[in-house]
């Protein structure tokens, strides 16, 4: 009781700091073994969900590309779909849209899950500086599409380029034992040369995603075929030059979302945000990503040897 | 006692002062020691109340929860009321802990805050003891006290 009135304020907030470190590990500790996601809560008060698709578009986040840029999970997105698909509150969802694409896997995840969701609730796409090829392929499964007069939309195509260093192997005498059952095993190895024969089997393979991807446009775009293929050059149009090829249904920004949402519900909009908070550990987990890929970086010592053709 | 010299003397807490000291501490416990847990806690409450009730028994995985809770409320009314004598709520409104304090004391002083049997019971004979004989019957049990004081110049 004689103690200065200072030193007791900062023992109660050091004892009040413990507390809060120490519940916080609980409850990541209680969380990673039963499996209850206390990240998972979305919503709040709102008739409309917000969904982000922001960065590179994968199917889950523990890929190589982690931390190098904001990413998108399609499984995390689905799971954020079915939630809002299932809440009474939420009346229409809207996909905001921030990628330049990424995996037709991912792509296809998502649009399988608005496919059986937008029998109930609209969806709209609403594509923000840029939407191109796998964010673009999910933005044409909505009802709706609008994007910015100047944003990037669009690029229909499939890269599967890679970097390739047997020349630089051999200018520094080291040699690529190749030991492989099955001859296309080490097909697109960076470490040695790619032979005609296997470049014209990748190339195929691209070529097909590609003409999945030329088939999906017209299906959902309600195109023909042979003029999707003639604009389908991997190009990324401008919302207005997408608009006027029937890429998209409307040029505009968040007005005009407010304004298709409350003539199609019939009611004022209210947005909920639906993204994962993140907890302490979740964000040392990132940090320490992130720290260990830019030193890897540094240091030359990532190789991303990963072959997955990409739509970007 | 020389005139113009204060004295301070030392008074039984009153019940009305204790339970407004024991609100104020509720919502610091709610605001920073529970707070890691809403998120789980909310994964729970998201179906209707109906649903709610028609739970037979508590799951593990909240039973887990209520004991991480039960121990943080604990260690907050120990910690401080061993360290400093008085909570938040307790220095908010001039409340004191006097007597033998020391750590097992002060813990089985604040017993009543754990919600499983029998220390439950310790909510209905607690307020009773409290309104008969101005002081808890844990306070009793453990030579403690809950005072306040008051200055007076003659």
């Amino acid at each position: 009781m004689k103690e200065k009135p200072k030193s007791r304020l900062l023992t109660v907030f050091v004892v009040l700091f413990i507390l809060f470190l120490v519940g916080t590990l609980m409850a990541s500790v209680v969380s990673f073994f039963t499996g209850i996601n206390s990240n998972k809560l979305y919503g709040g008060e709102g008739n409309v969900a917000v969904i982000p698709l922001k960065g590179l578009l994968l199917t889950d986040d523990d890929s190589p590309f982690m931390g190098v840029q904001g990413q998108a999970s399609s499984t995390k997105i689905v799971e954020q779909l079915e939630e809002a698909a299932g809440n009474r509150e939420i009346k229409a969802i809207v996909l905001e849209i921030n990628s330049p694409g990424g995996s037709g896997v991912a792509a296809d995840d998502i649009l399988a899950a608005m496919d059986d969701i937008k029998q109930n609730k609209t969806i709209v796409a609403w594509v923000r500086d840029i939407g191109t090829s796998a964010a673009y392929w999910v933005s044409m499964g909505t009802n709706h599409t609008i994007a910015d007069r100047l944003s990037v939309t669009g690029s229909i195509g499939v890269i599967g380029s890679y970097l390739e260093y047997a020349g630089l192997l051999e200018r520094f005498n080291v040699t690529y034992r190749r030991l492989v059952s099955g001859k296309y095993k080490d097909t697109g190895s960076p470490y040695r040369e790619i032979t005609e024969e296997e470049l014209a089997l990748e190339q195929q393979k691209l070529v097909a995603m590609h003409d999945v991807f030329i088939r999906d446009v017209a299906k959902y775009r309600n195109l023909d075929v042979r003029e999707v293929r003639k604009i389908a050059t991997g190009m990324a149009y401008l919302g207005s030059e997408a608009l006027e090829l029937g890429l998209i249904d409307e040029v505009g920004g968040k007005k005009e979302v407010v304004r298709y949402l409350e003539s199609h519900l019939n009611a004022s909009v209210q947005f909920v945000d639906y993204q994962e908070k993140k907890n302490v550990l979740d964000w040392l987990r990132q940090l320490q990503a992130q720290g260990m890929l830019k030193s890897l970086m540094e240091n030359g010592l990532f190789l991303d040897t990963t072959k997955v053709p990409l739509f970007s | 006692m020389l005139v113009g010299m204060k004295s301070v003397y030392q008074f039984q807490a009153s019940p009305l002062r204790r339970g407004l000291a024991f609100l104020v501490d509720l919502v610091i416990m709610n605001l920073i020691v529970f707070t890691p847990f809403e998120g789980i806690l909310a994964q729970y409450a998201k179906g209707s109340w109906a649903e709610t009730l028609k739970m037979t028994s508590i799951p593990s995985e909240l039973l887990m929860v209520m004991v991480c809770m039960v121990i943080l409320a604990w260690l907050y009314l120990v910690l401080l009321e061993f360290l400093l004598r008085q909570t938040v709520g307790m220095m908010l409104l001039g409340l004191y802990v006097d007597g033998q304090v020391s750590f097992w004391r002060v813990l089985i002083r604040n017993l009543f805050i754990v919600p499983f049997f029998p220390f439950f019971l310790l909510w209905l004979v607690e307020p009773i003891y409290l309104f008969f004989r101005g002081e808890r019957w844990l306070e009793h049990l453990t030579h403690t006290r809950t005072v306040m004081f008051a200055e007076y110049t003659p």
